[in-house]
């Protein structure tokens, strides 16, 4: 099952725009997008994201050899929206450069455990995360009871220009 | 080499974007034919198309791709669509329903660029509210024929170009309520629209490659939002007027009413 995640590229120039604040220690923010699903016909998944929250400042721990560690305090505020909300998750963050970003190995390996929590809160809905660049994004779904993400998704950014990606190329 | 390298001067990612996008066209008779095919041309892979009527003797002076064949045999005009895509494309992936585009909502929203080459003020409005929910871009064309003071008619063409969260129809003064309410009074006896074959060229030329600007992105020198109104009289193309009125950020849509419907317990 593919997803495709489809945003107005507005609403992923904001999250850019919030990702980029300097924090007093941690070299990266973190913020959660949440998304409504859409059933589609013969399509892959639709993700809808309709709103972002960042991080609070507060919420970040001070560790060795990665951008940033946040604590359960901020997954728990993101597992309240989502249960509340009836709404998917992606954890989102943001690598600098222009051009497709790339997973880093500490991102592959801290995911499951992040959308493990999510899939507890929220069983039917599917979640992941979503990697932002300057133009770019890429992201990983985890569909519905799936312990594996879907790789190939697409992540569309709809304005002037519009933007097609996916894990390895940029479409446009 | 690549059958497309002719027009790569536009952007060498477009031919992979073309693969990557689907692309929605609602309403195949004027406007929507000539989308189609430029769209075929181009080199569109993924489409989803619908049209709720049959070919006519009386479409064959507006309707691309359509023959005597395809009137005397009654033919959906989604496949006369459908046949004219596949003539000029190997493997296209093609959605085509013979219906009114909420009954094929379904697939509509896997669209990320959508034409909407309707007939009503109604319709425009639906669909535009649609493609706000599933953050689709629209690119809607139509015609107008009025009747000009020295008595002759006055044949107009307009481009509307609806991104999410950029001004909608209404913030641009496109569409209003009493356009809406004066439609709905003379439902039943609209008479006839006529069409003018070269007029709808015209306009879906404009609302093609808007749509590959979107996509490119180089040209970076169309105007936003993108309200293009053709006077077929003095054969001028350019901004619609009411642009210079549209300033804020549309607040018509709210964040609430992204995606499907949903249930929502009260209390
Ligand atoms: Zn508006």
């Amino acid at each position: 099952m593919k997803f495709k995640v489809r945003a107005a590229s507005q609403f992923l120039d904001n999250v850019r725009r919030d990702l980029t604040r300097p924090h007093a220690f941690a070299f990266e923010r973190v913020g959660f997008v949440y998304a409504r699903e859409a059933v589609v016909d013969g399509g892959p998944s639709l993700l809808l994201p309709f709103a972002y929250a960042p991080v609070a400042d507060a919420h970040y721990m001070p560790k060795e050899g990665v951008g940033a560690c946040i604590s359960g305090d901020a997954i728990r505020e993101a597992m309240a929206f989502i249960l509340r909300e009836d709404a998917c998750v992606l954890h989102t963050h943001m690598h600098e450069n222009v051009g497709m970003p790339k997973f880093s190995r500490v991102d592959v390996r801290n995911y499951p455990g992040v959308v493990r929590a999510f899939q507890n809160t929220r069983p039917d809905r599917p979640h992941g995360a979503l990697l932002l660049s300057r133009d770019a994004a890429v992201a990983r779904v985890w569909p519905v009871g799936a312990a594996e993400p879907v790789m190939d998704s697409l992540v569309i950014s709809v304005g002037r220009p519009m933007g097609i990606f996916s894990e390895g190329a940029i479409y446009g | 080499m690549d059958d497309h390298s002719r027009q790569s001067f536009l952007n060498p990612q477009l031919d992979r974007a073309m693969k990557a996008c689907k692309v929605g066209v609602i309403g195949l008779s004027g406007g929507g034919s000539h989308i189609v095919t430029q769209l075929a041309h181009y080199g569109f892979d993924r489409y989803v198309l619908c049209d709720p009527k049959t070919t006519e003797r009386k479409h064959l002076h507006r309707m691309l791709g359509a023959t005597i064949a395809d009137a005397e045999a009654s033919a959906p005009k989604v496949e006369v669509m459908e046949r004219l895509i596949r003539g000029l494309r190997p493997h296209p992936e093609i959605q085509a329903f013979k219906g009114e585009w909420i009954s094929c909502a379904a697939a509509l929203k896997d669209c990320d660029v959508l034409f909407a080459a309707v007939d009503t003020v109604g319709a425009r409005r639906d669909i535009e509210q649609f493609a706000r929910k599933y953050a689709i871009a629209l690119i809607d064309v139509g015609m107008d024929v009025s009747r000009a003071n020295d008595g002759g008619y006055r044949v107009a063409g307009r481009v509307f170009a609806s991104l999410p969260g950029g001004p909608c129809m209404q913030c641009a003064g496109f569409i209003n309520n009493d356009m809406l309410a004066k439609e709905a009074a003379a439902y039943g006896m609209a008479g006839i629209r006529p069409q003018v074959v070269s007029v709808n060229g015209v306009v879906a030329s404009a609302a093609v490659l808007y749509a590959i600007d979107l996509l490119t992105g180089k040209t970076g020198k169309v105007a936003l939002p993108c309200f293009i109104t053709f006077d077929a009289g003095s054969m001028t193309m350019g901004p619609h007027p009411y642009l210079s009125v549209v300033t804020s950020p549309c607040e018509c849509f709210s964040s609430s009413e992204i995606g499907d419907a949903r249930f929502v317990p009260i209390g």
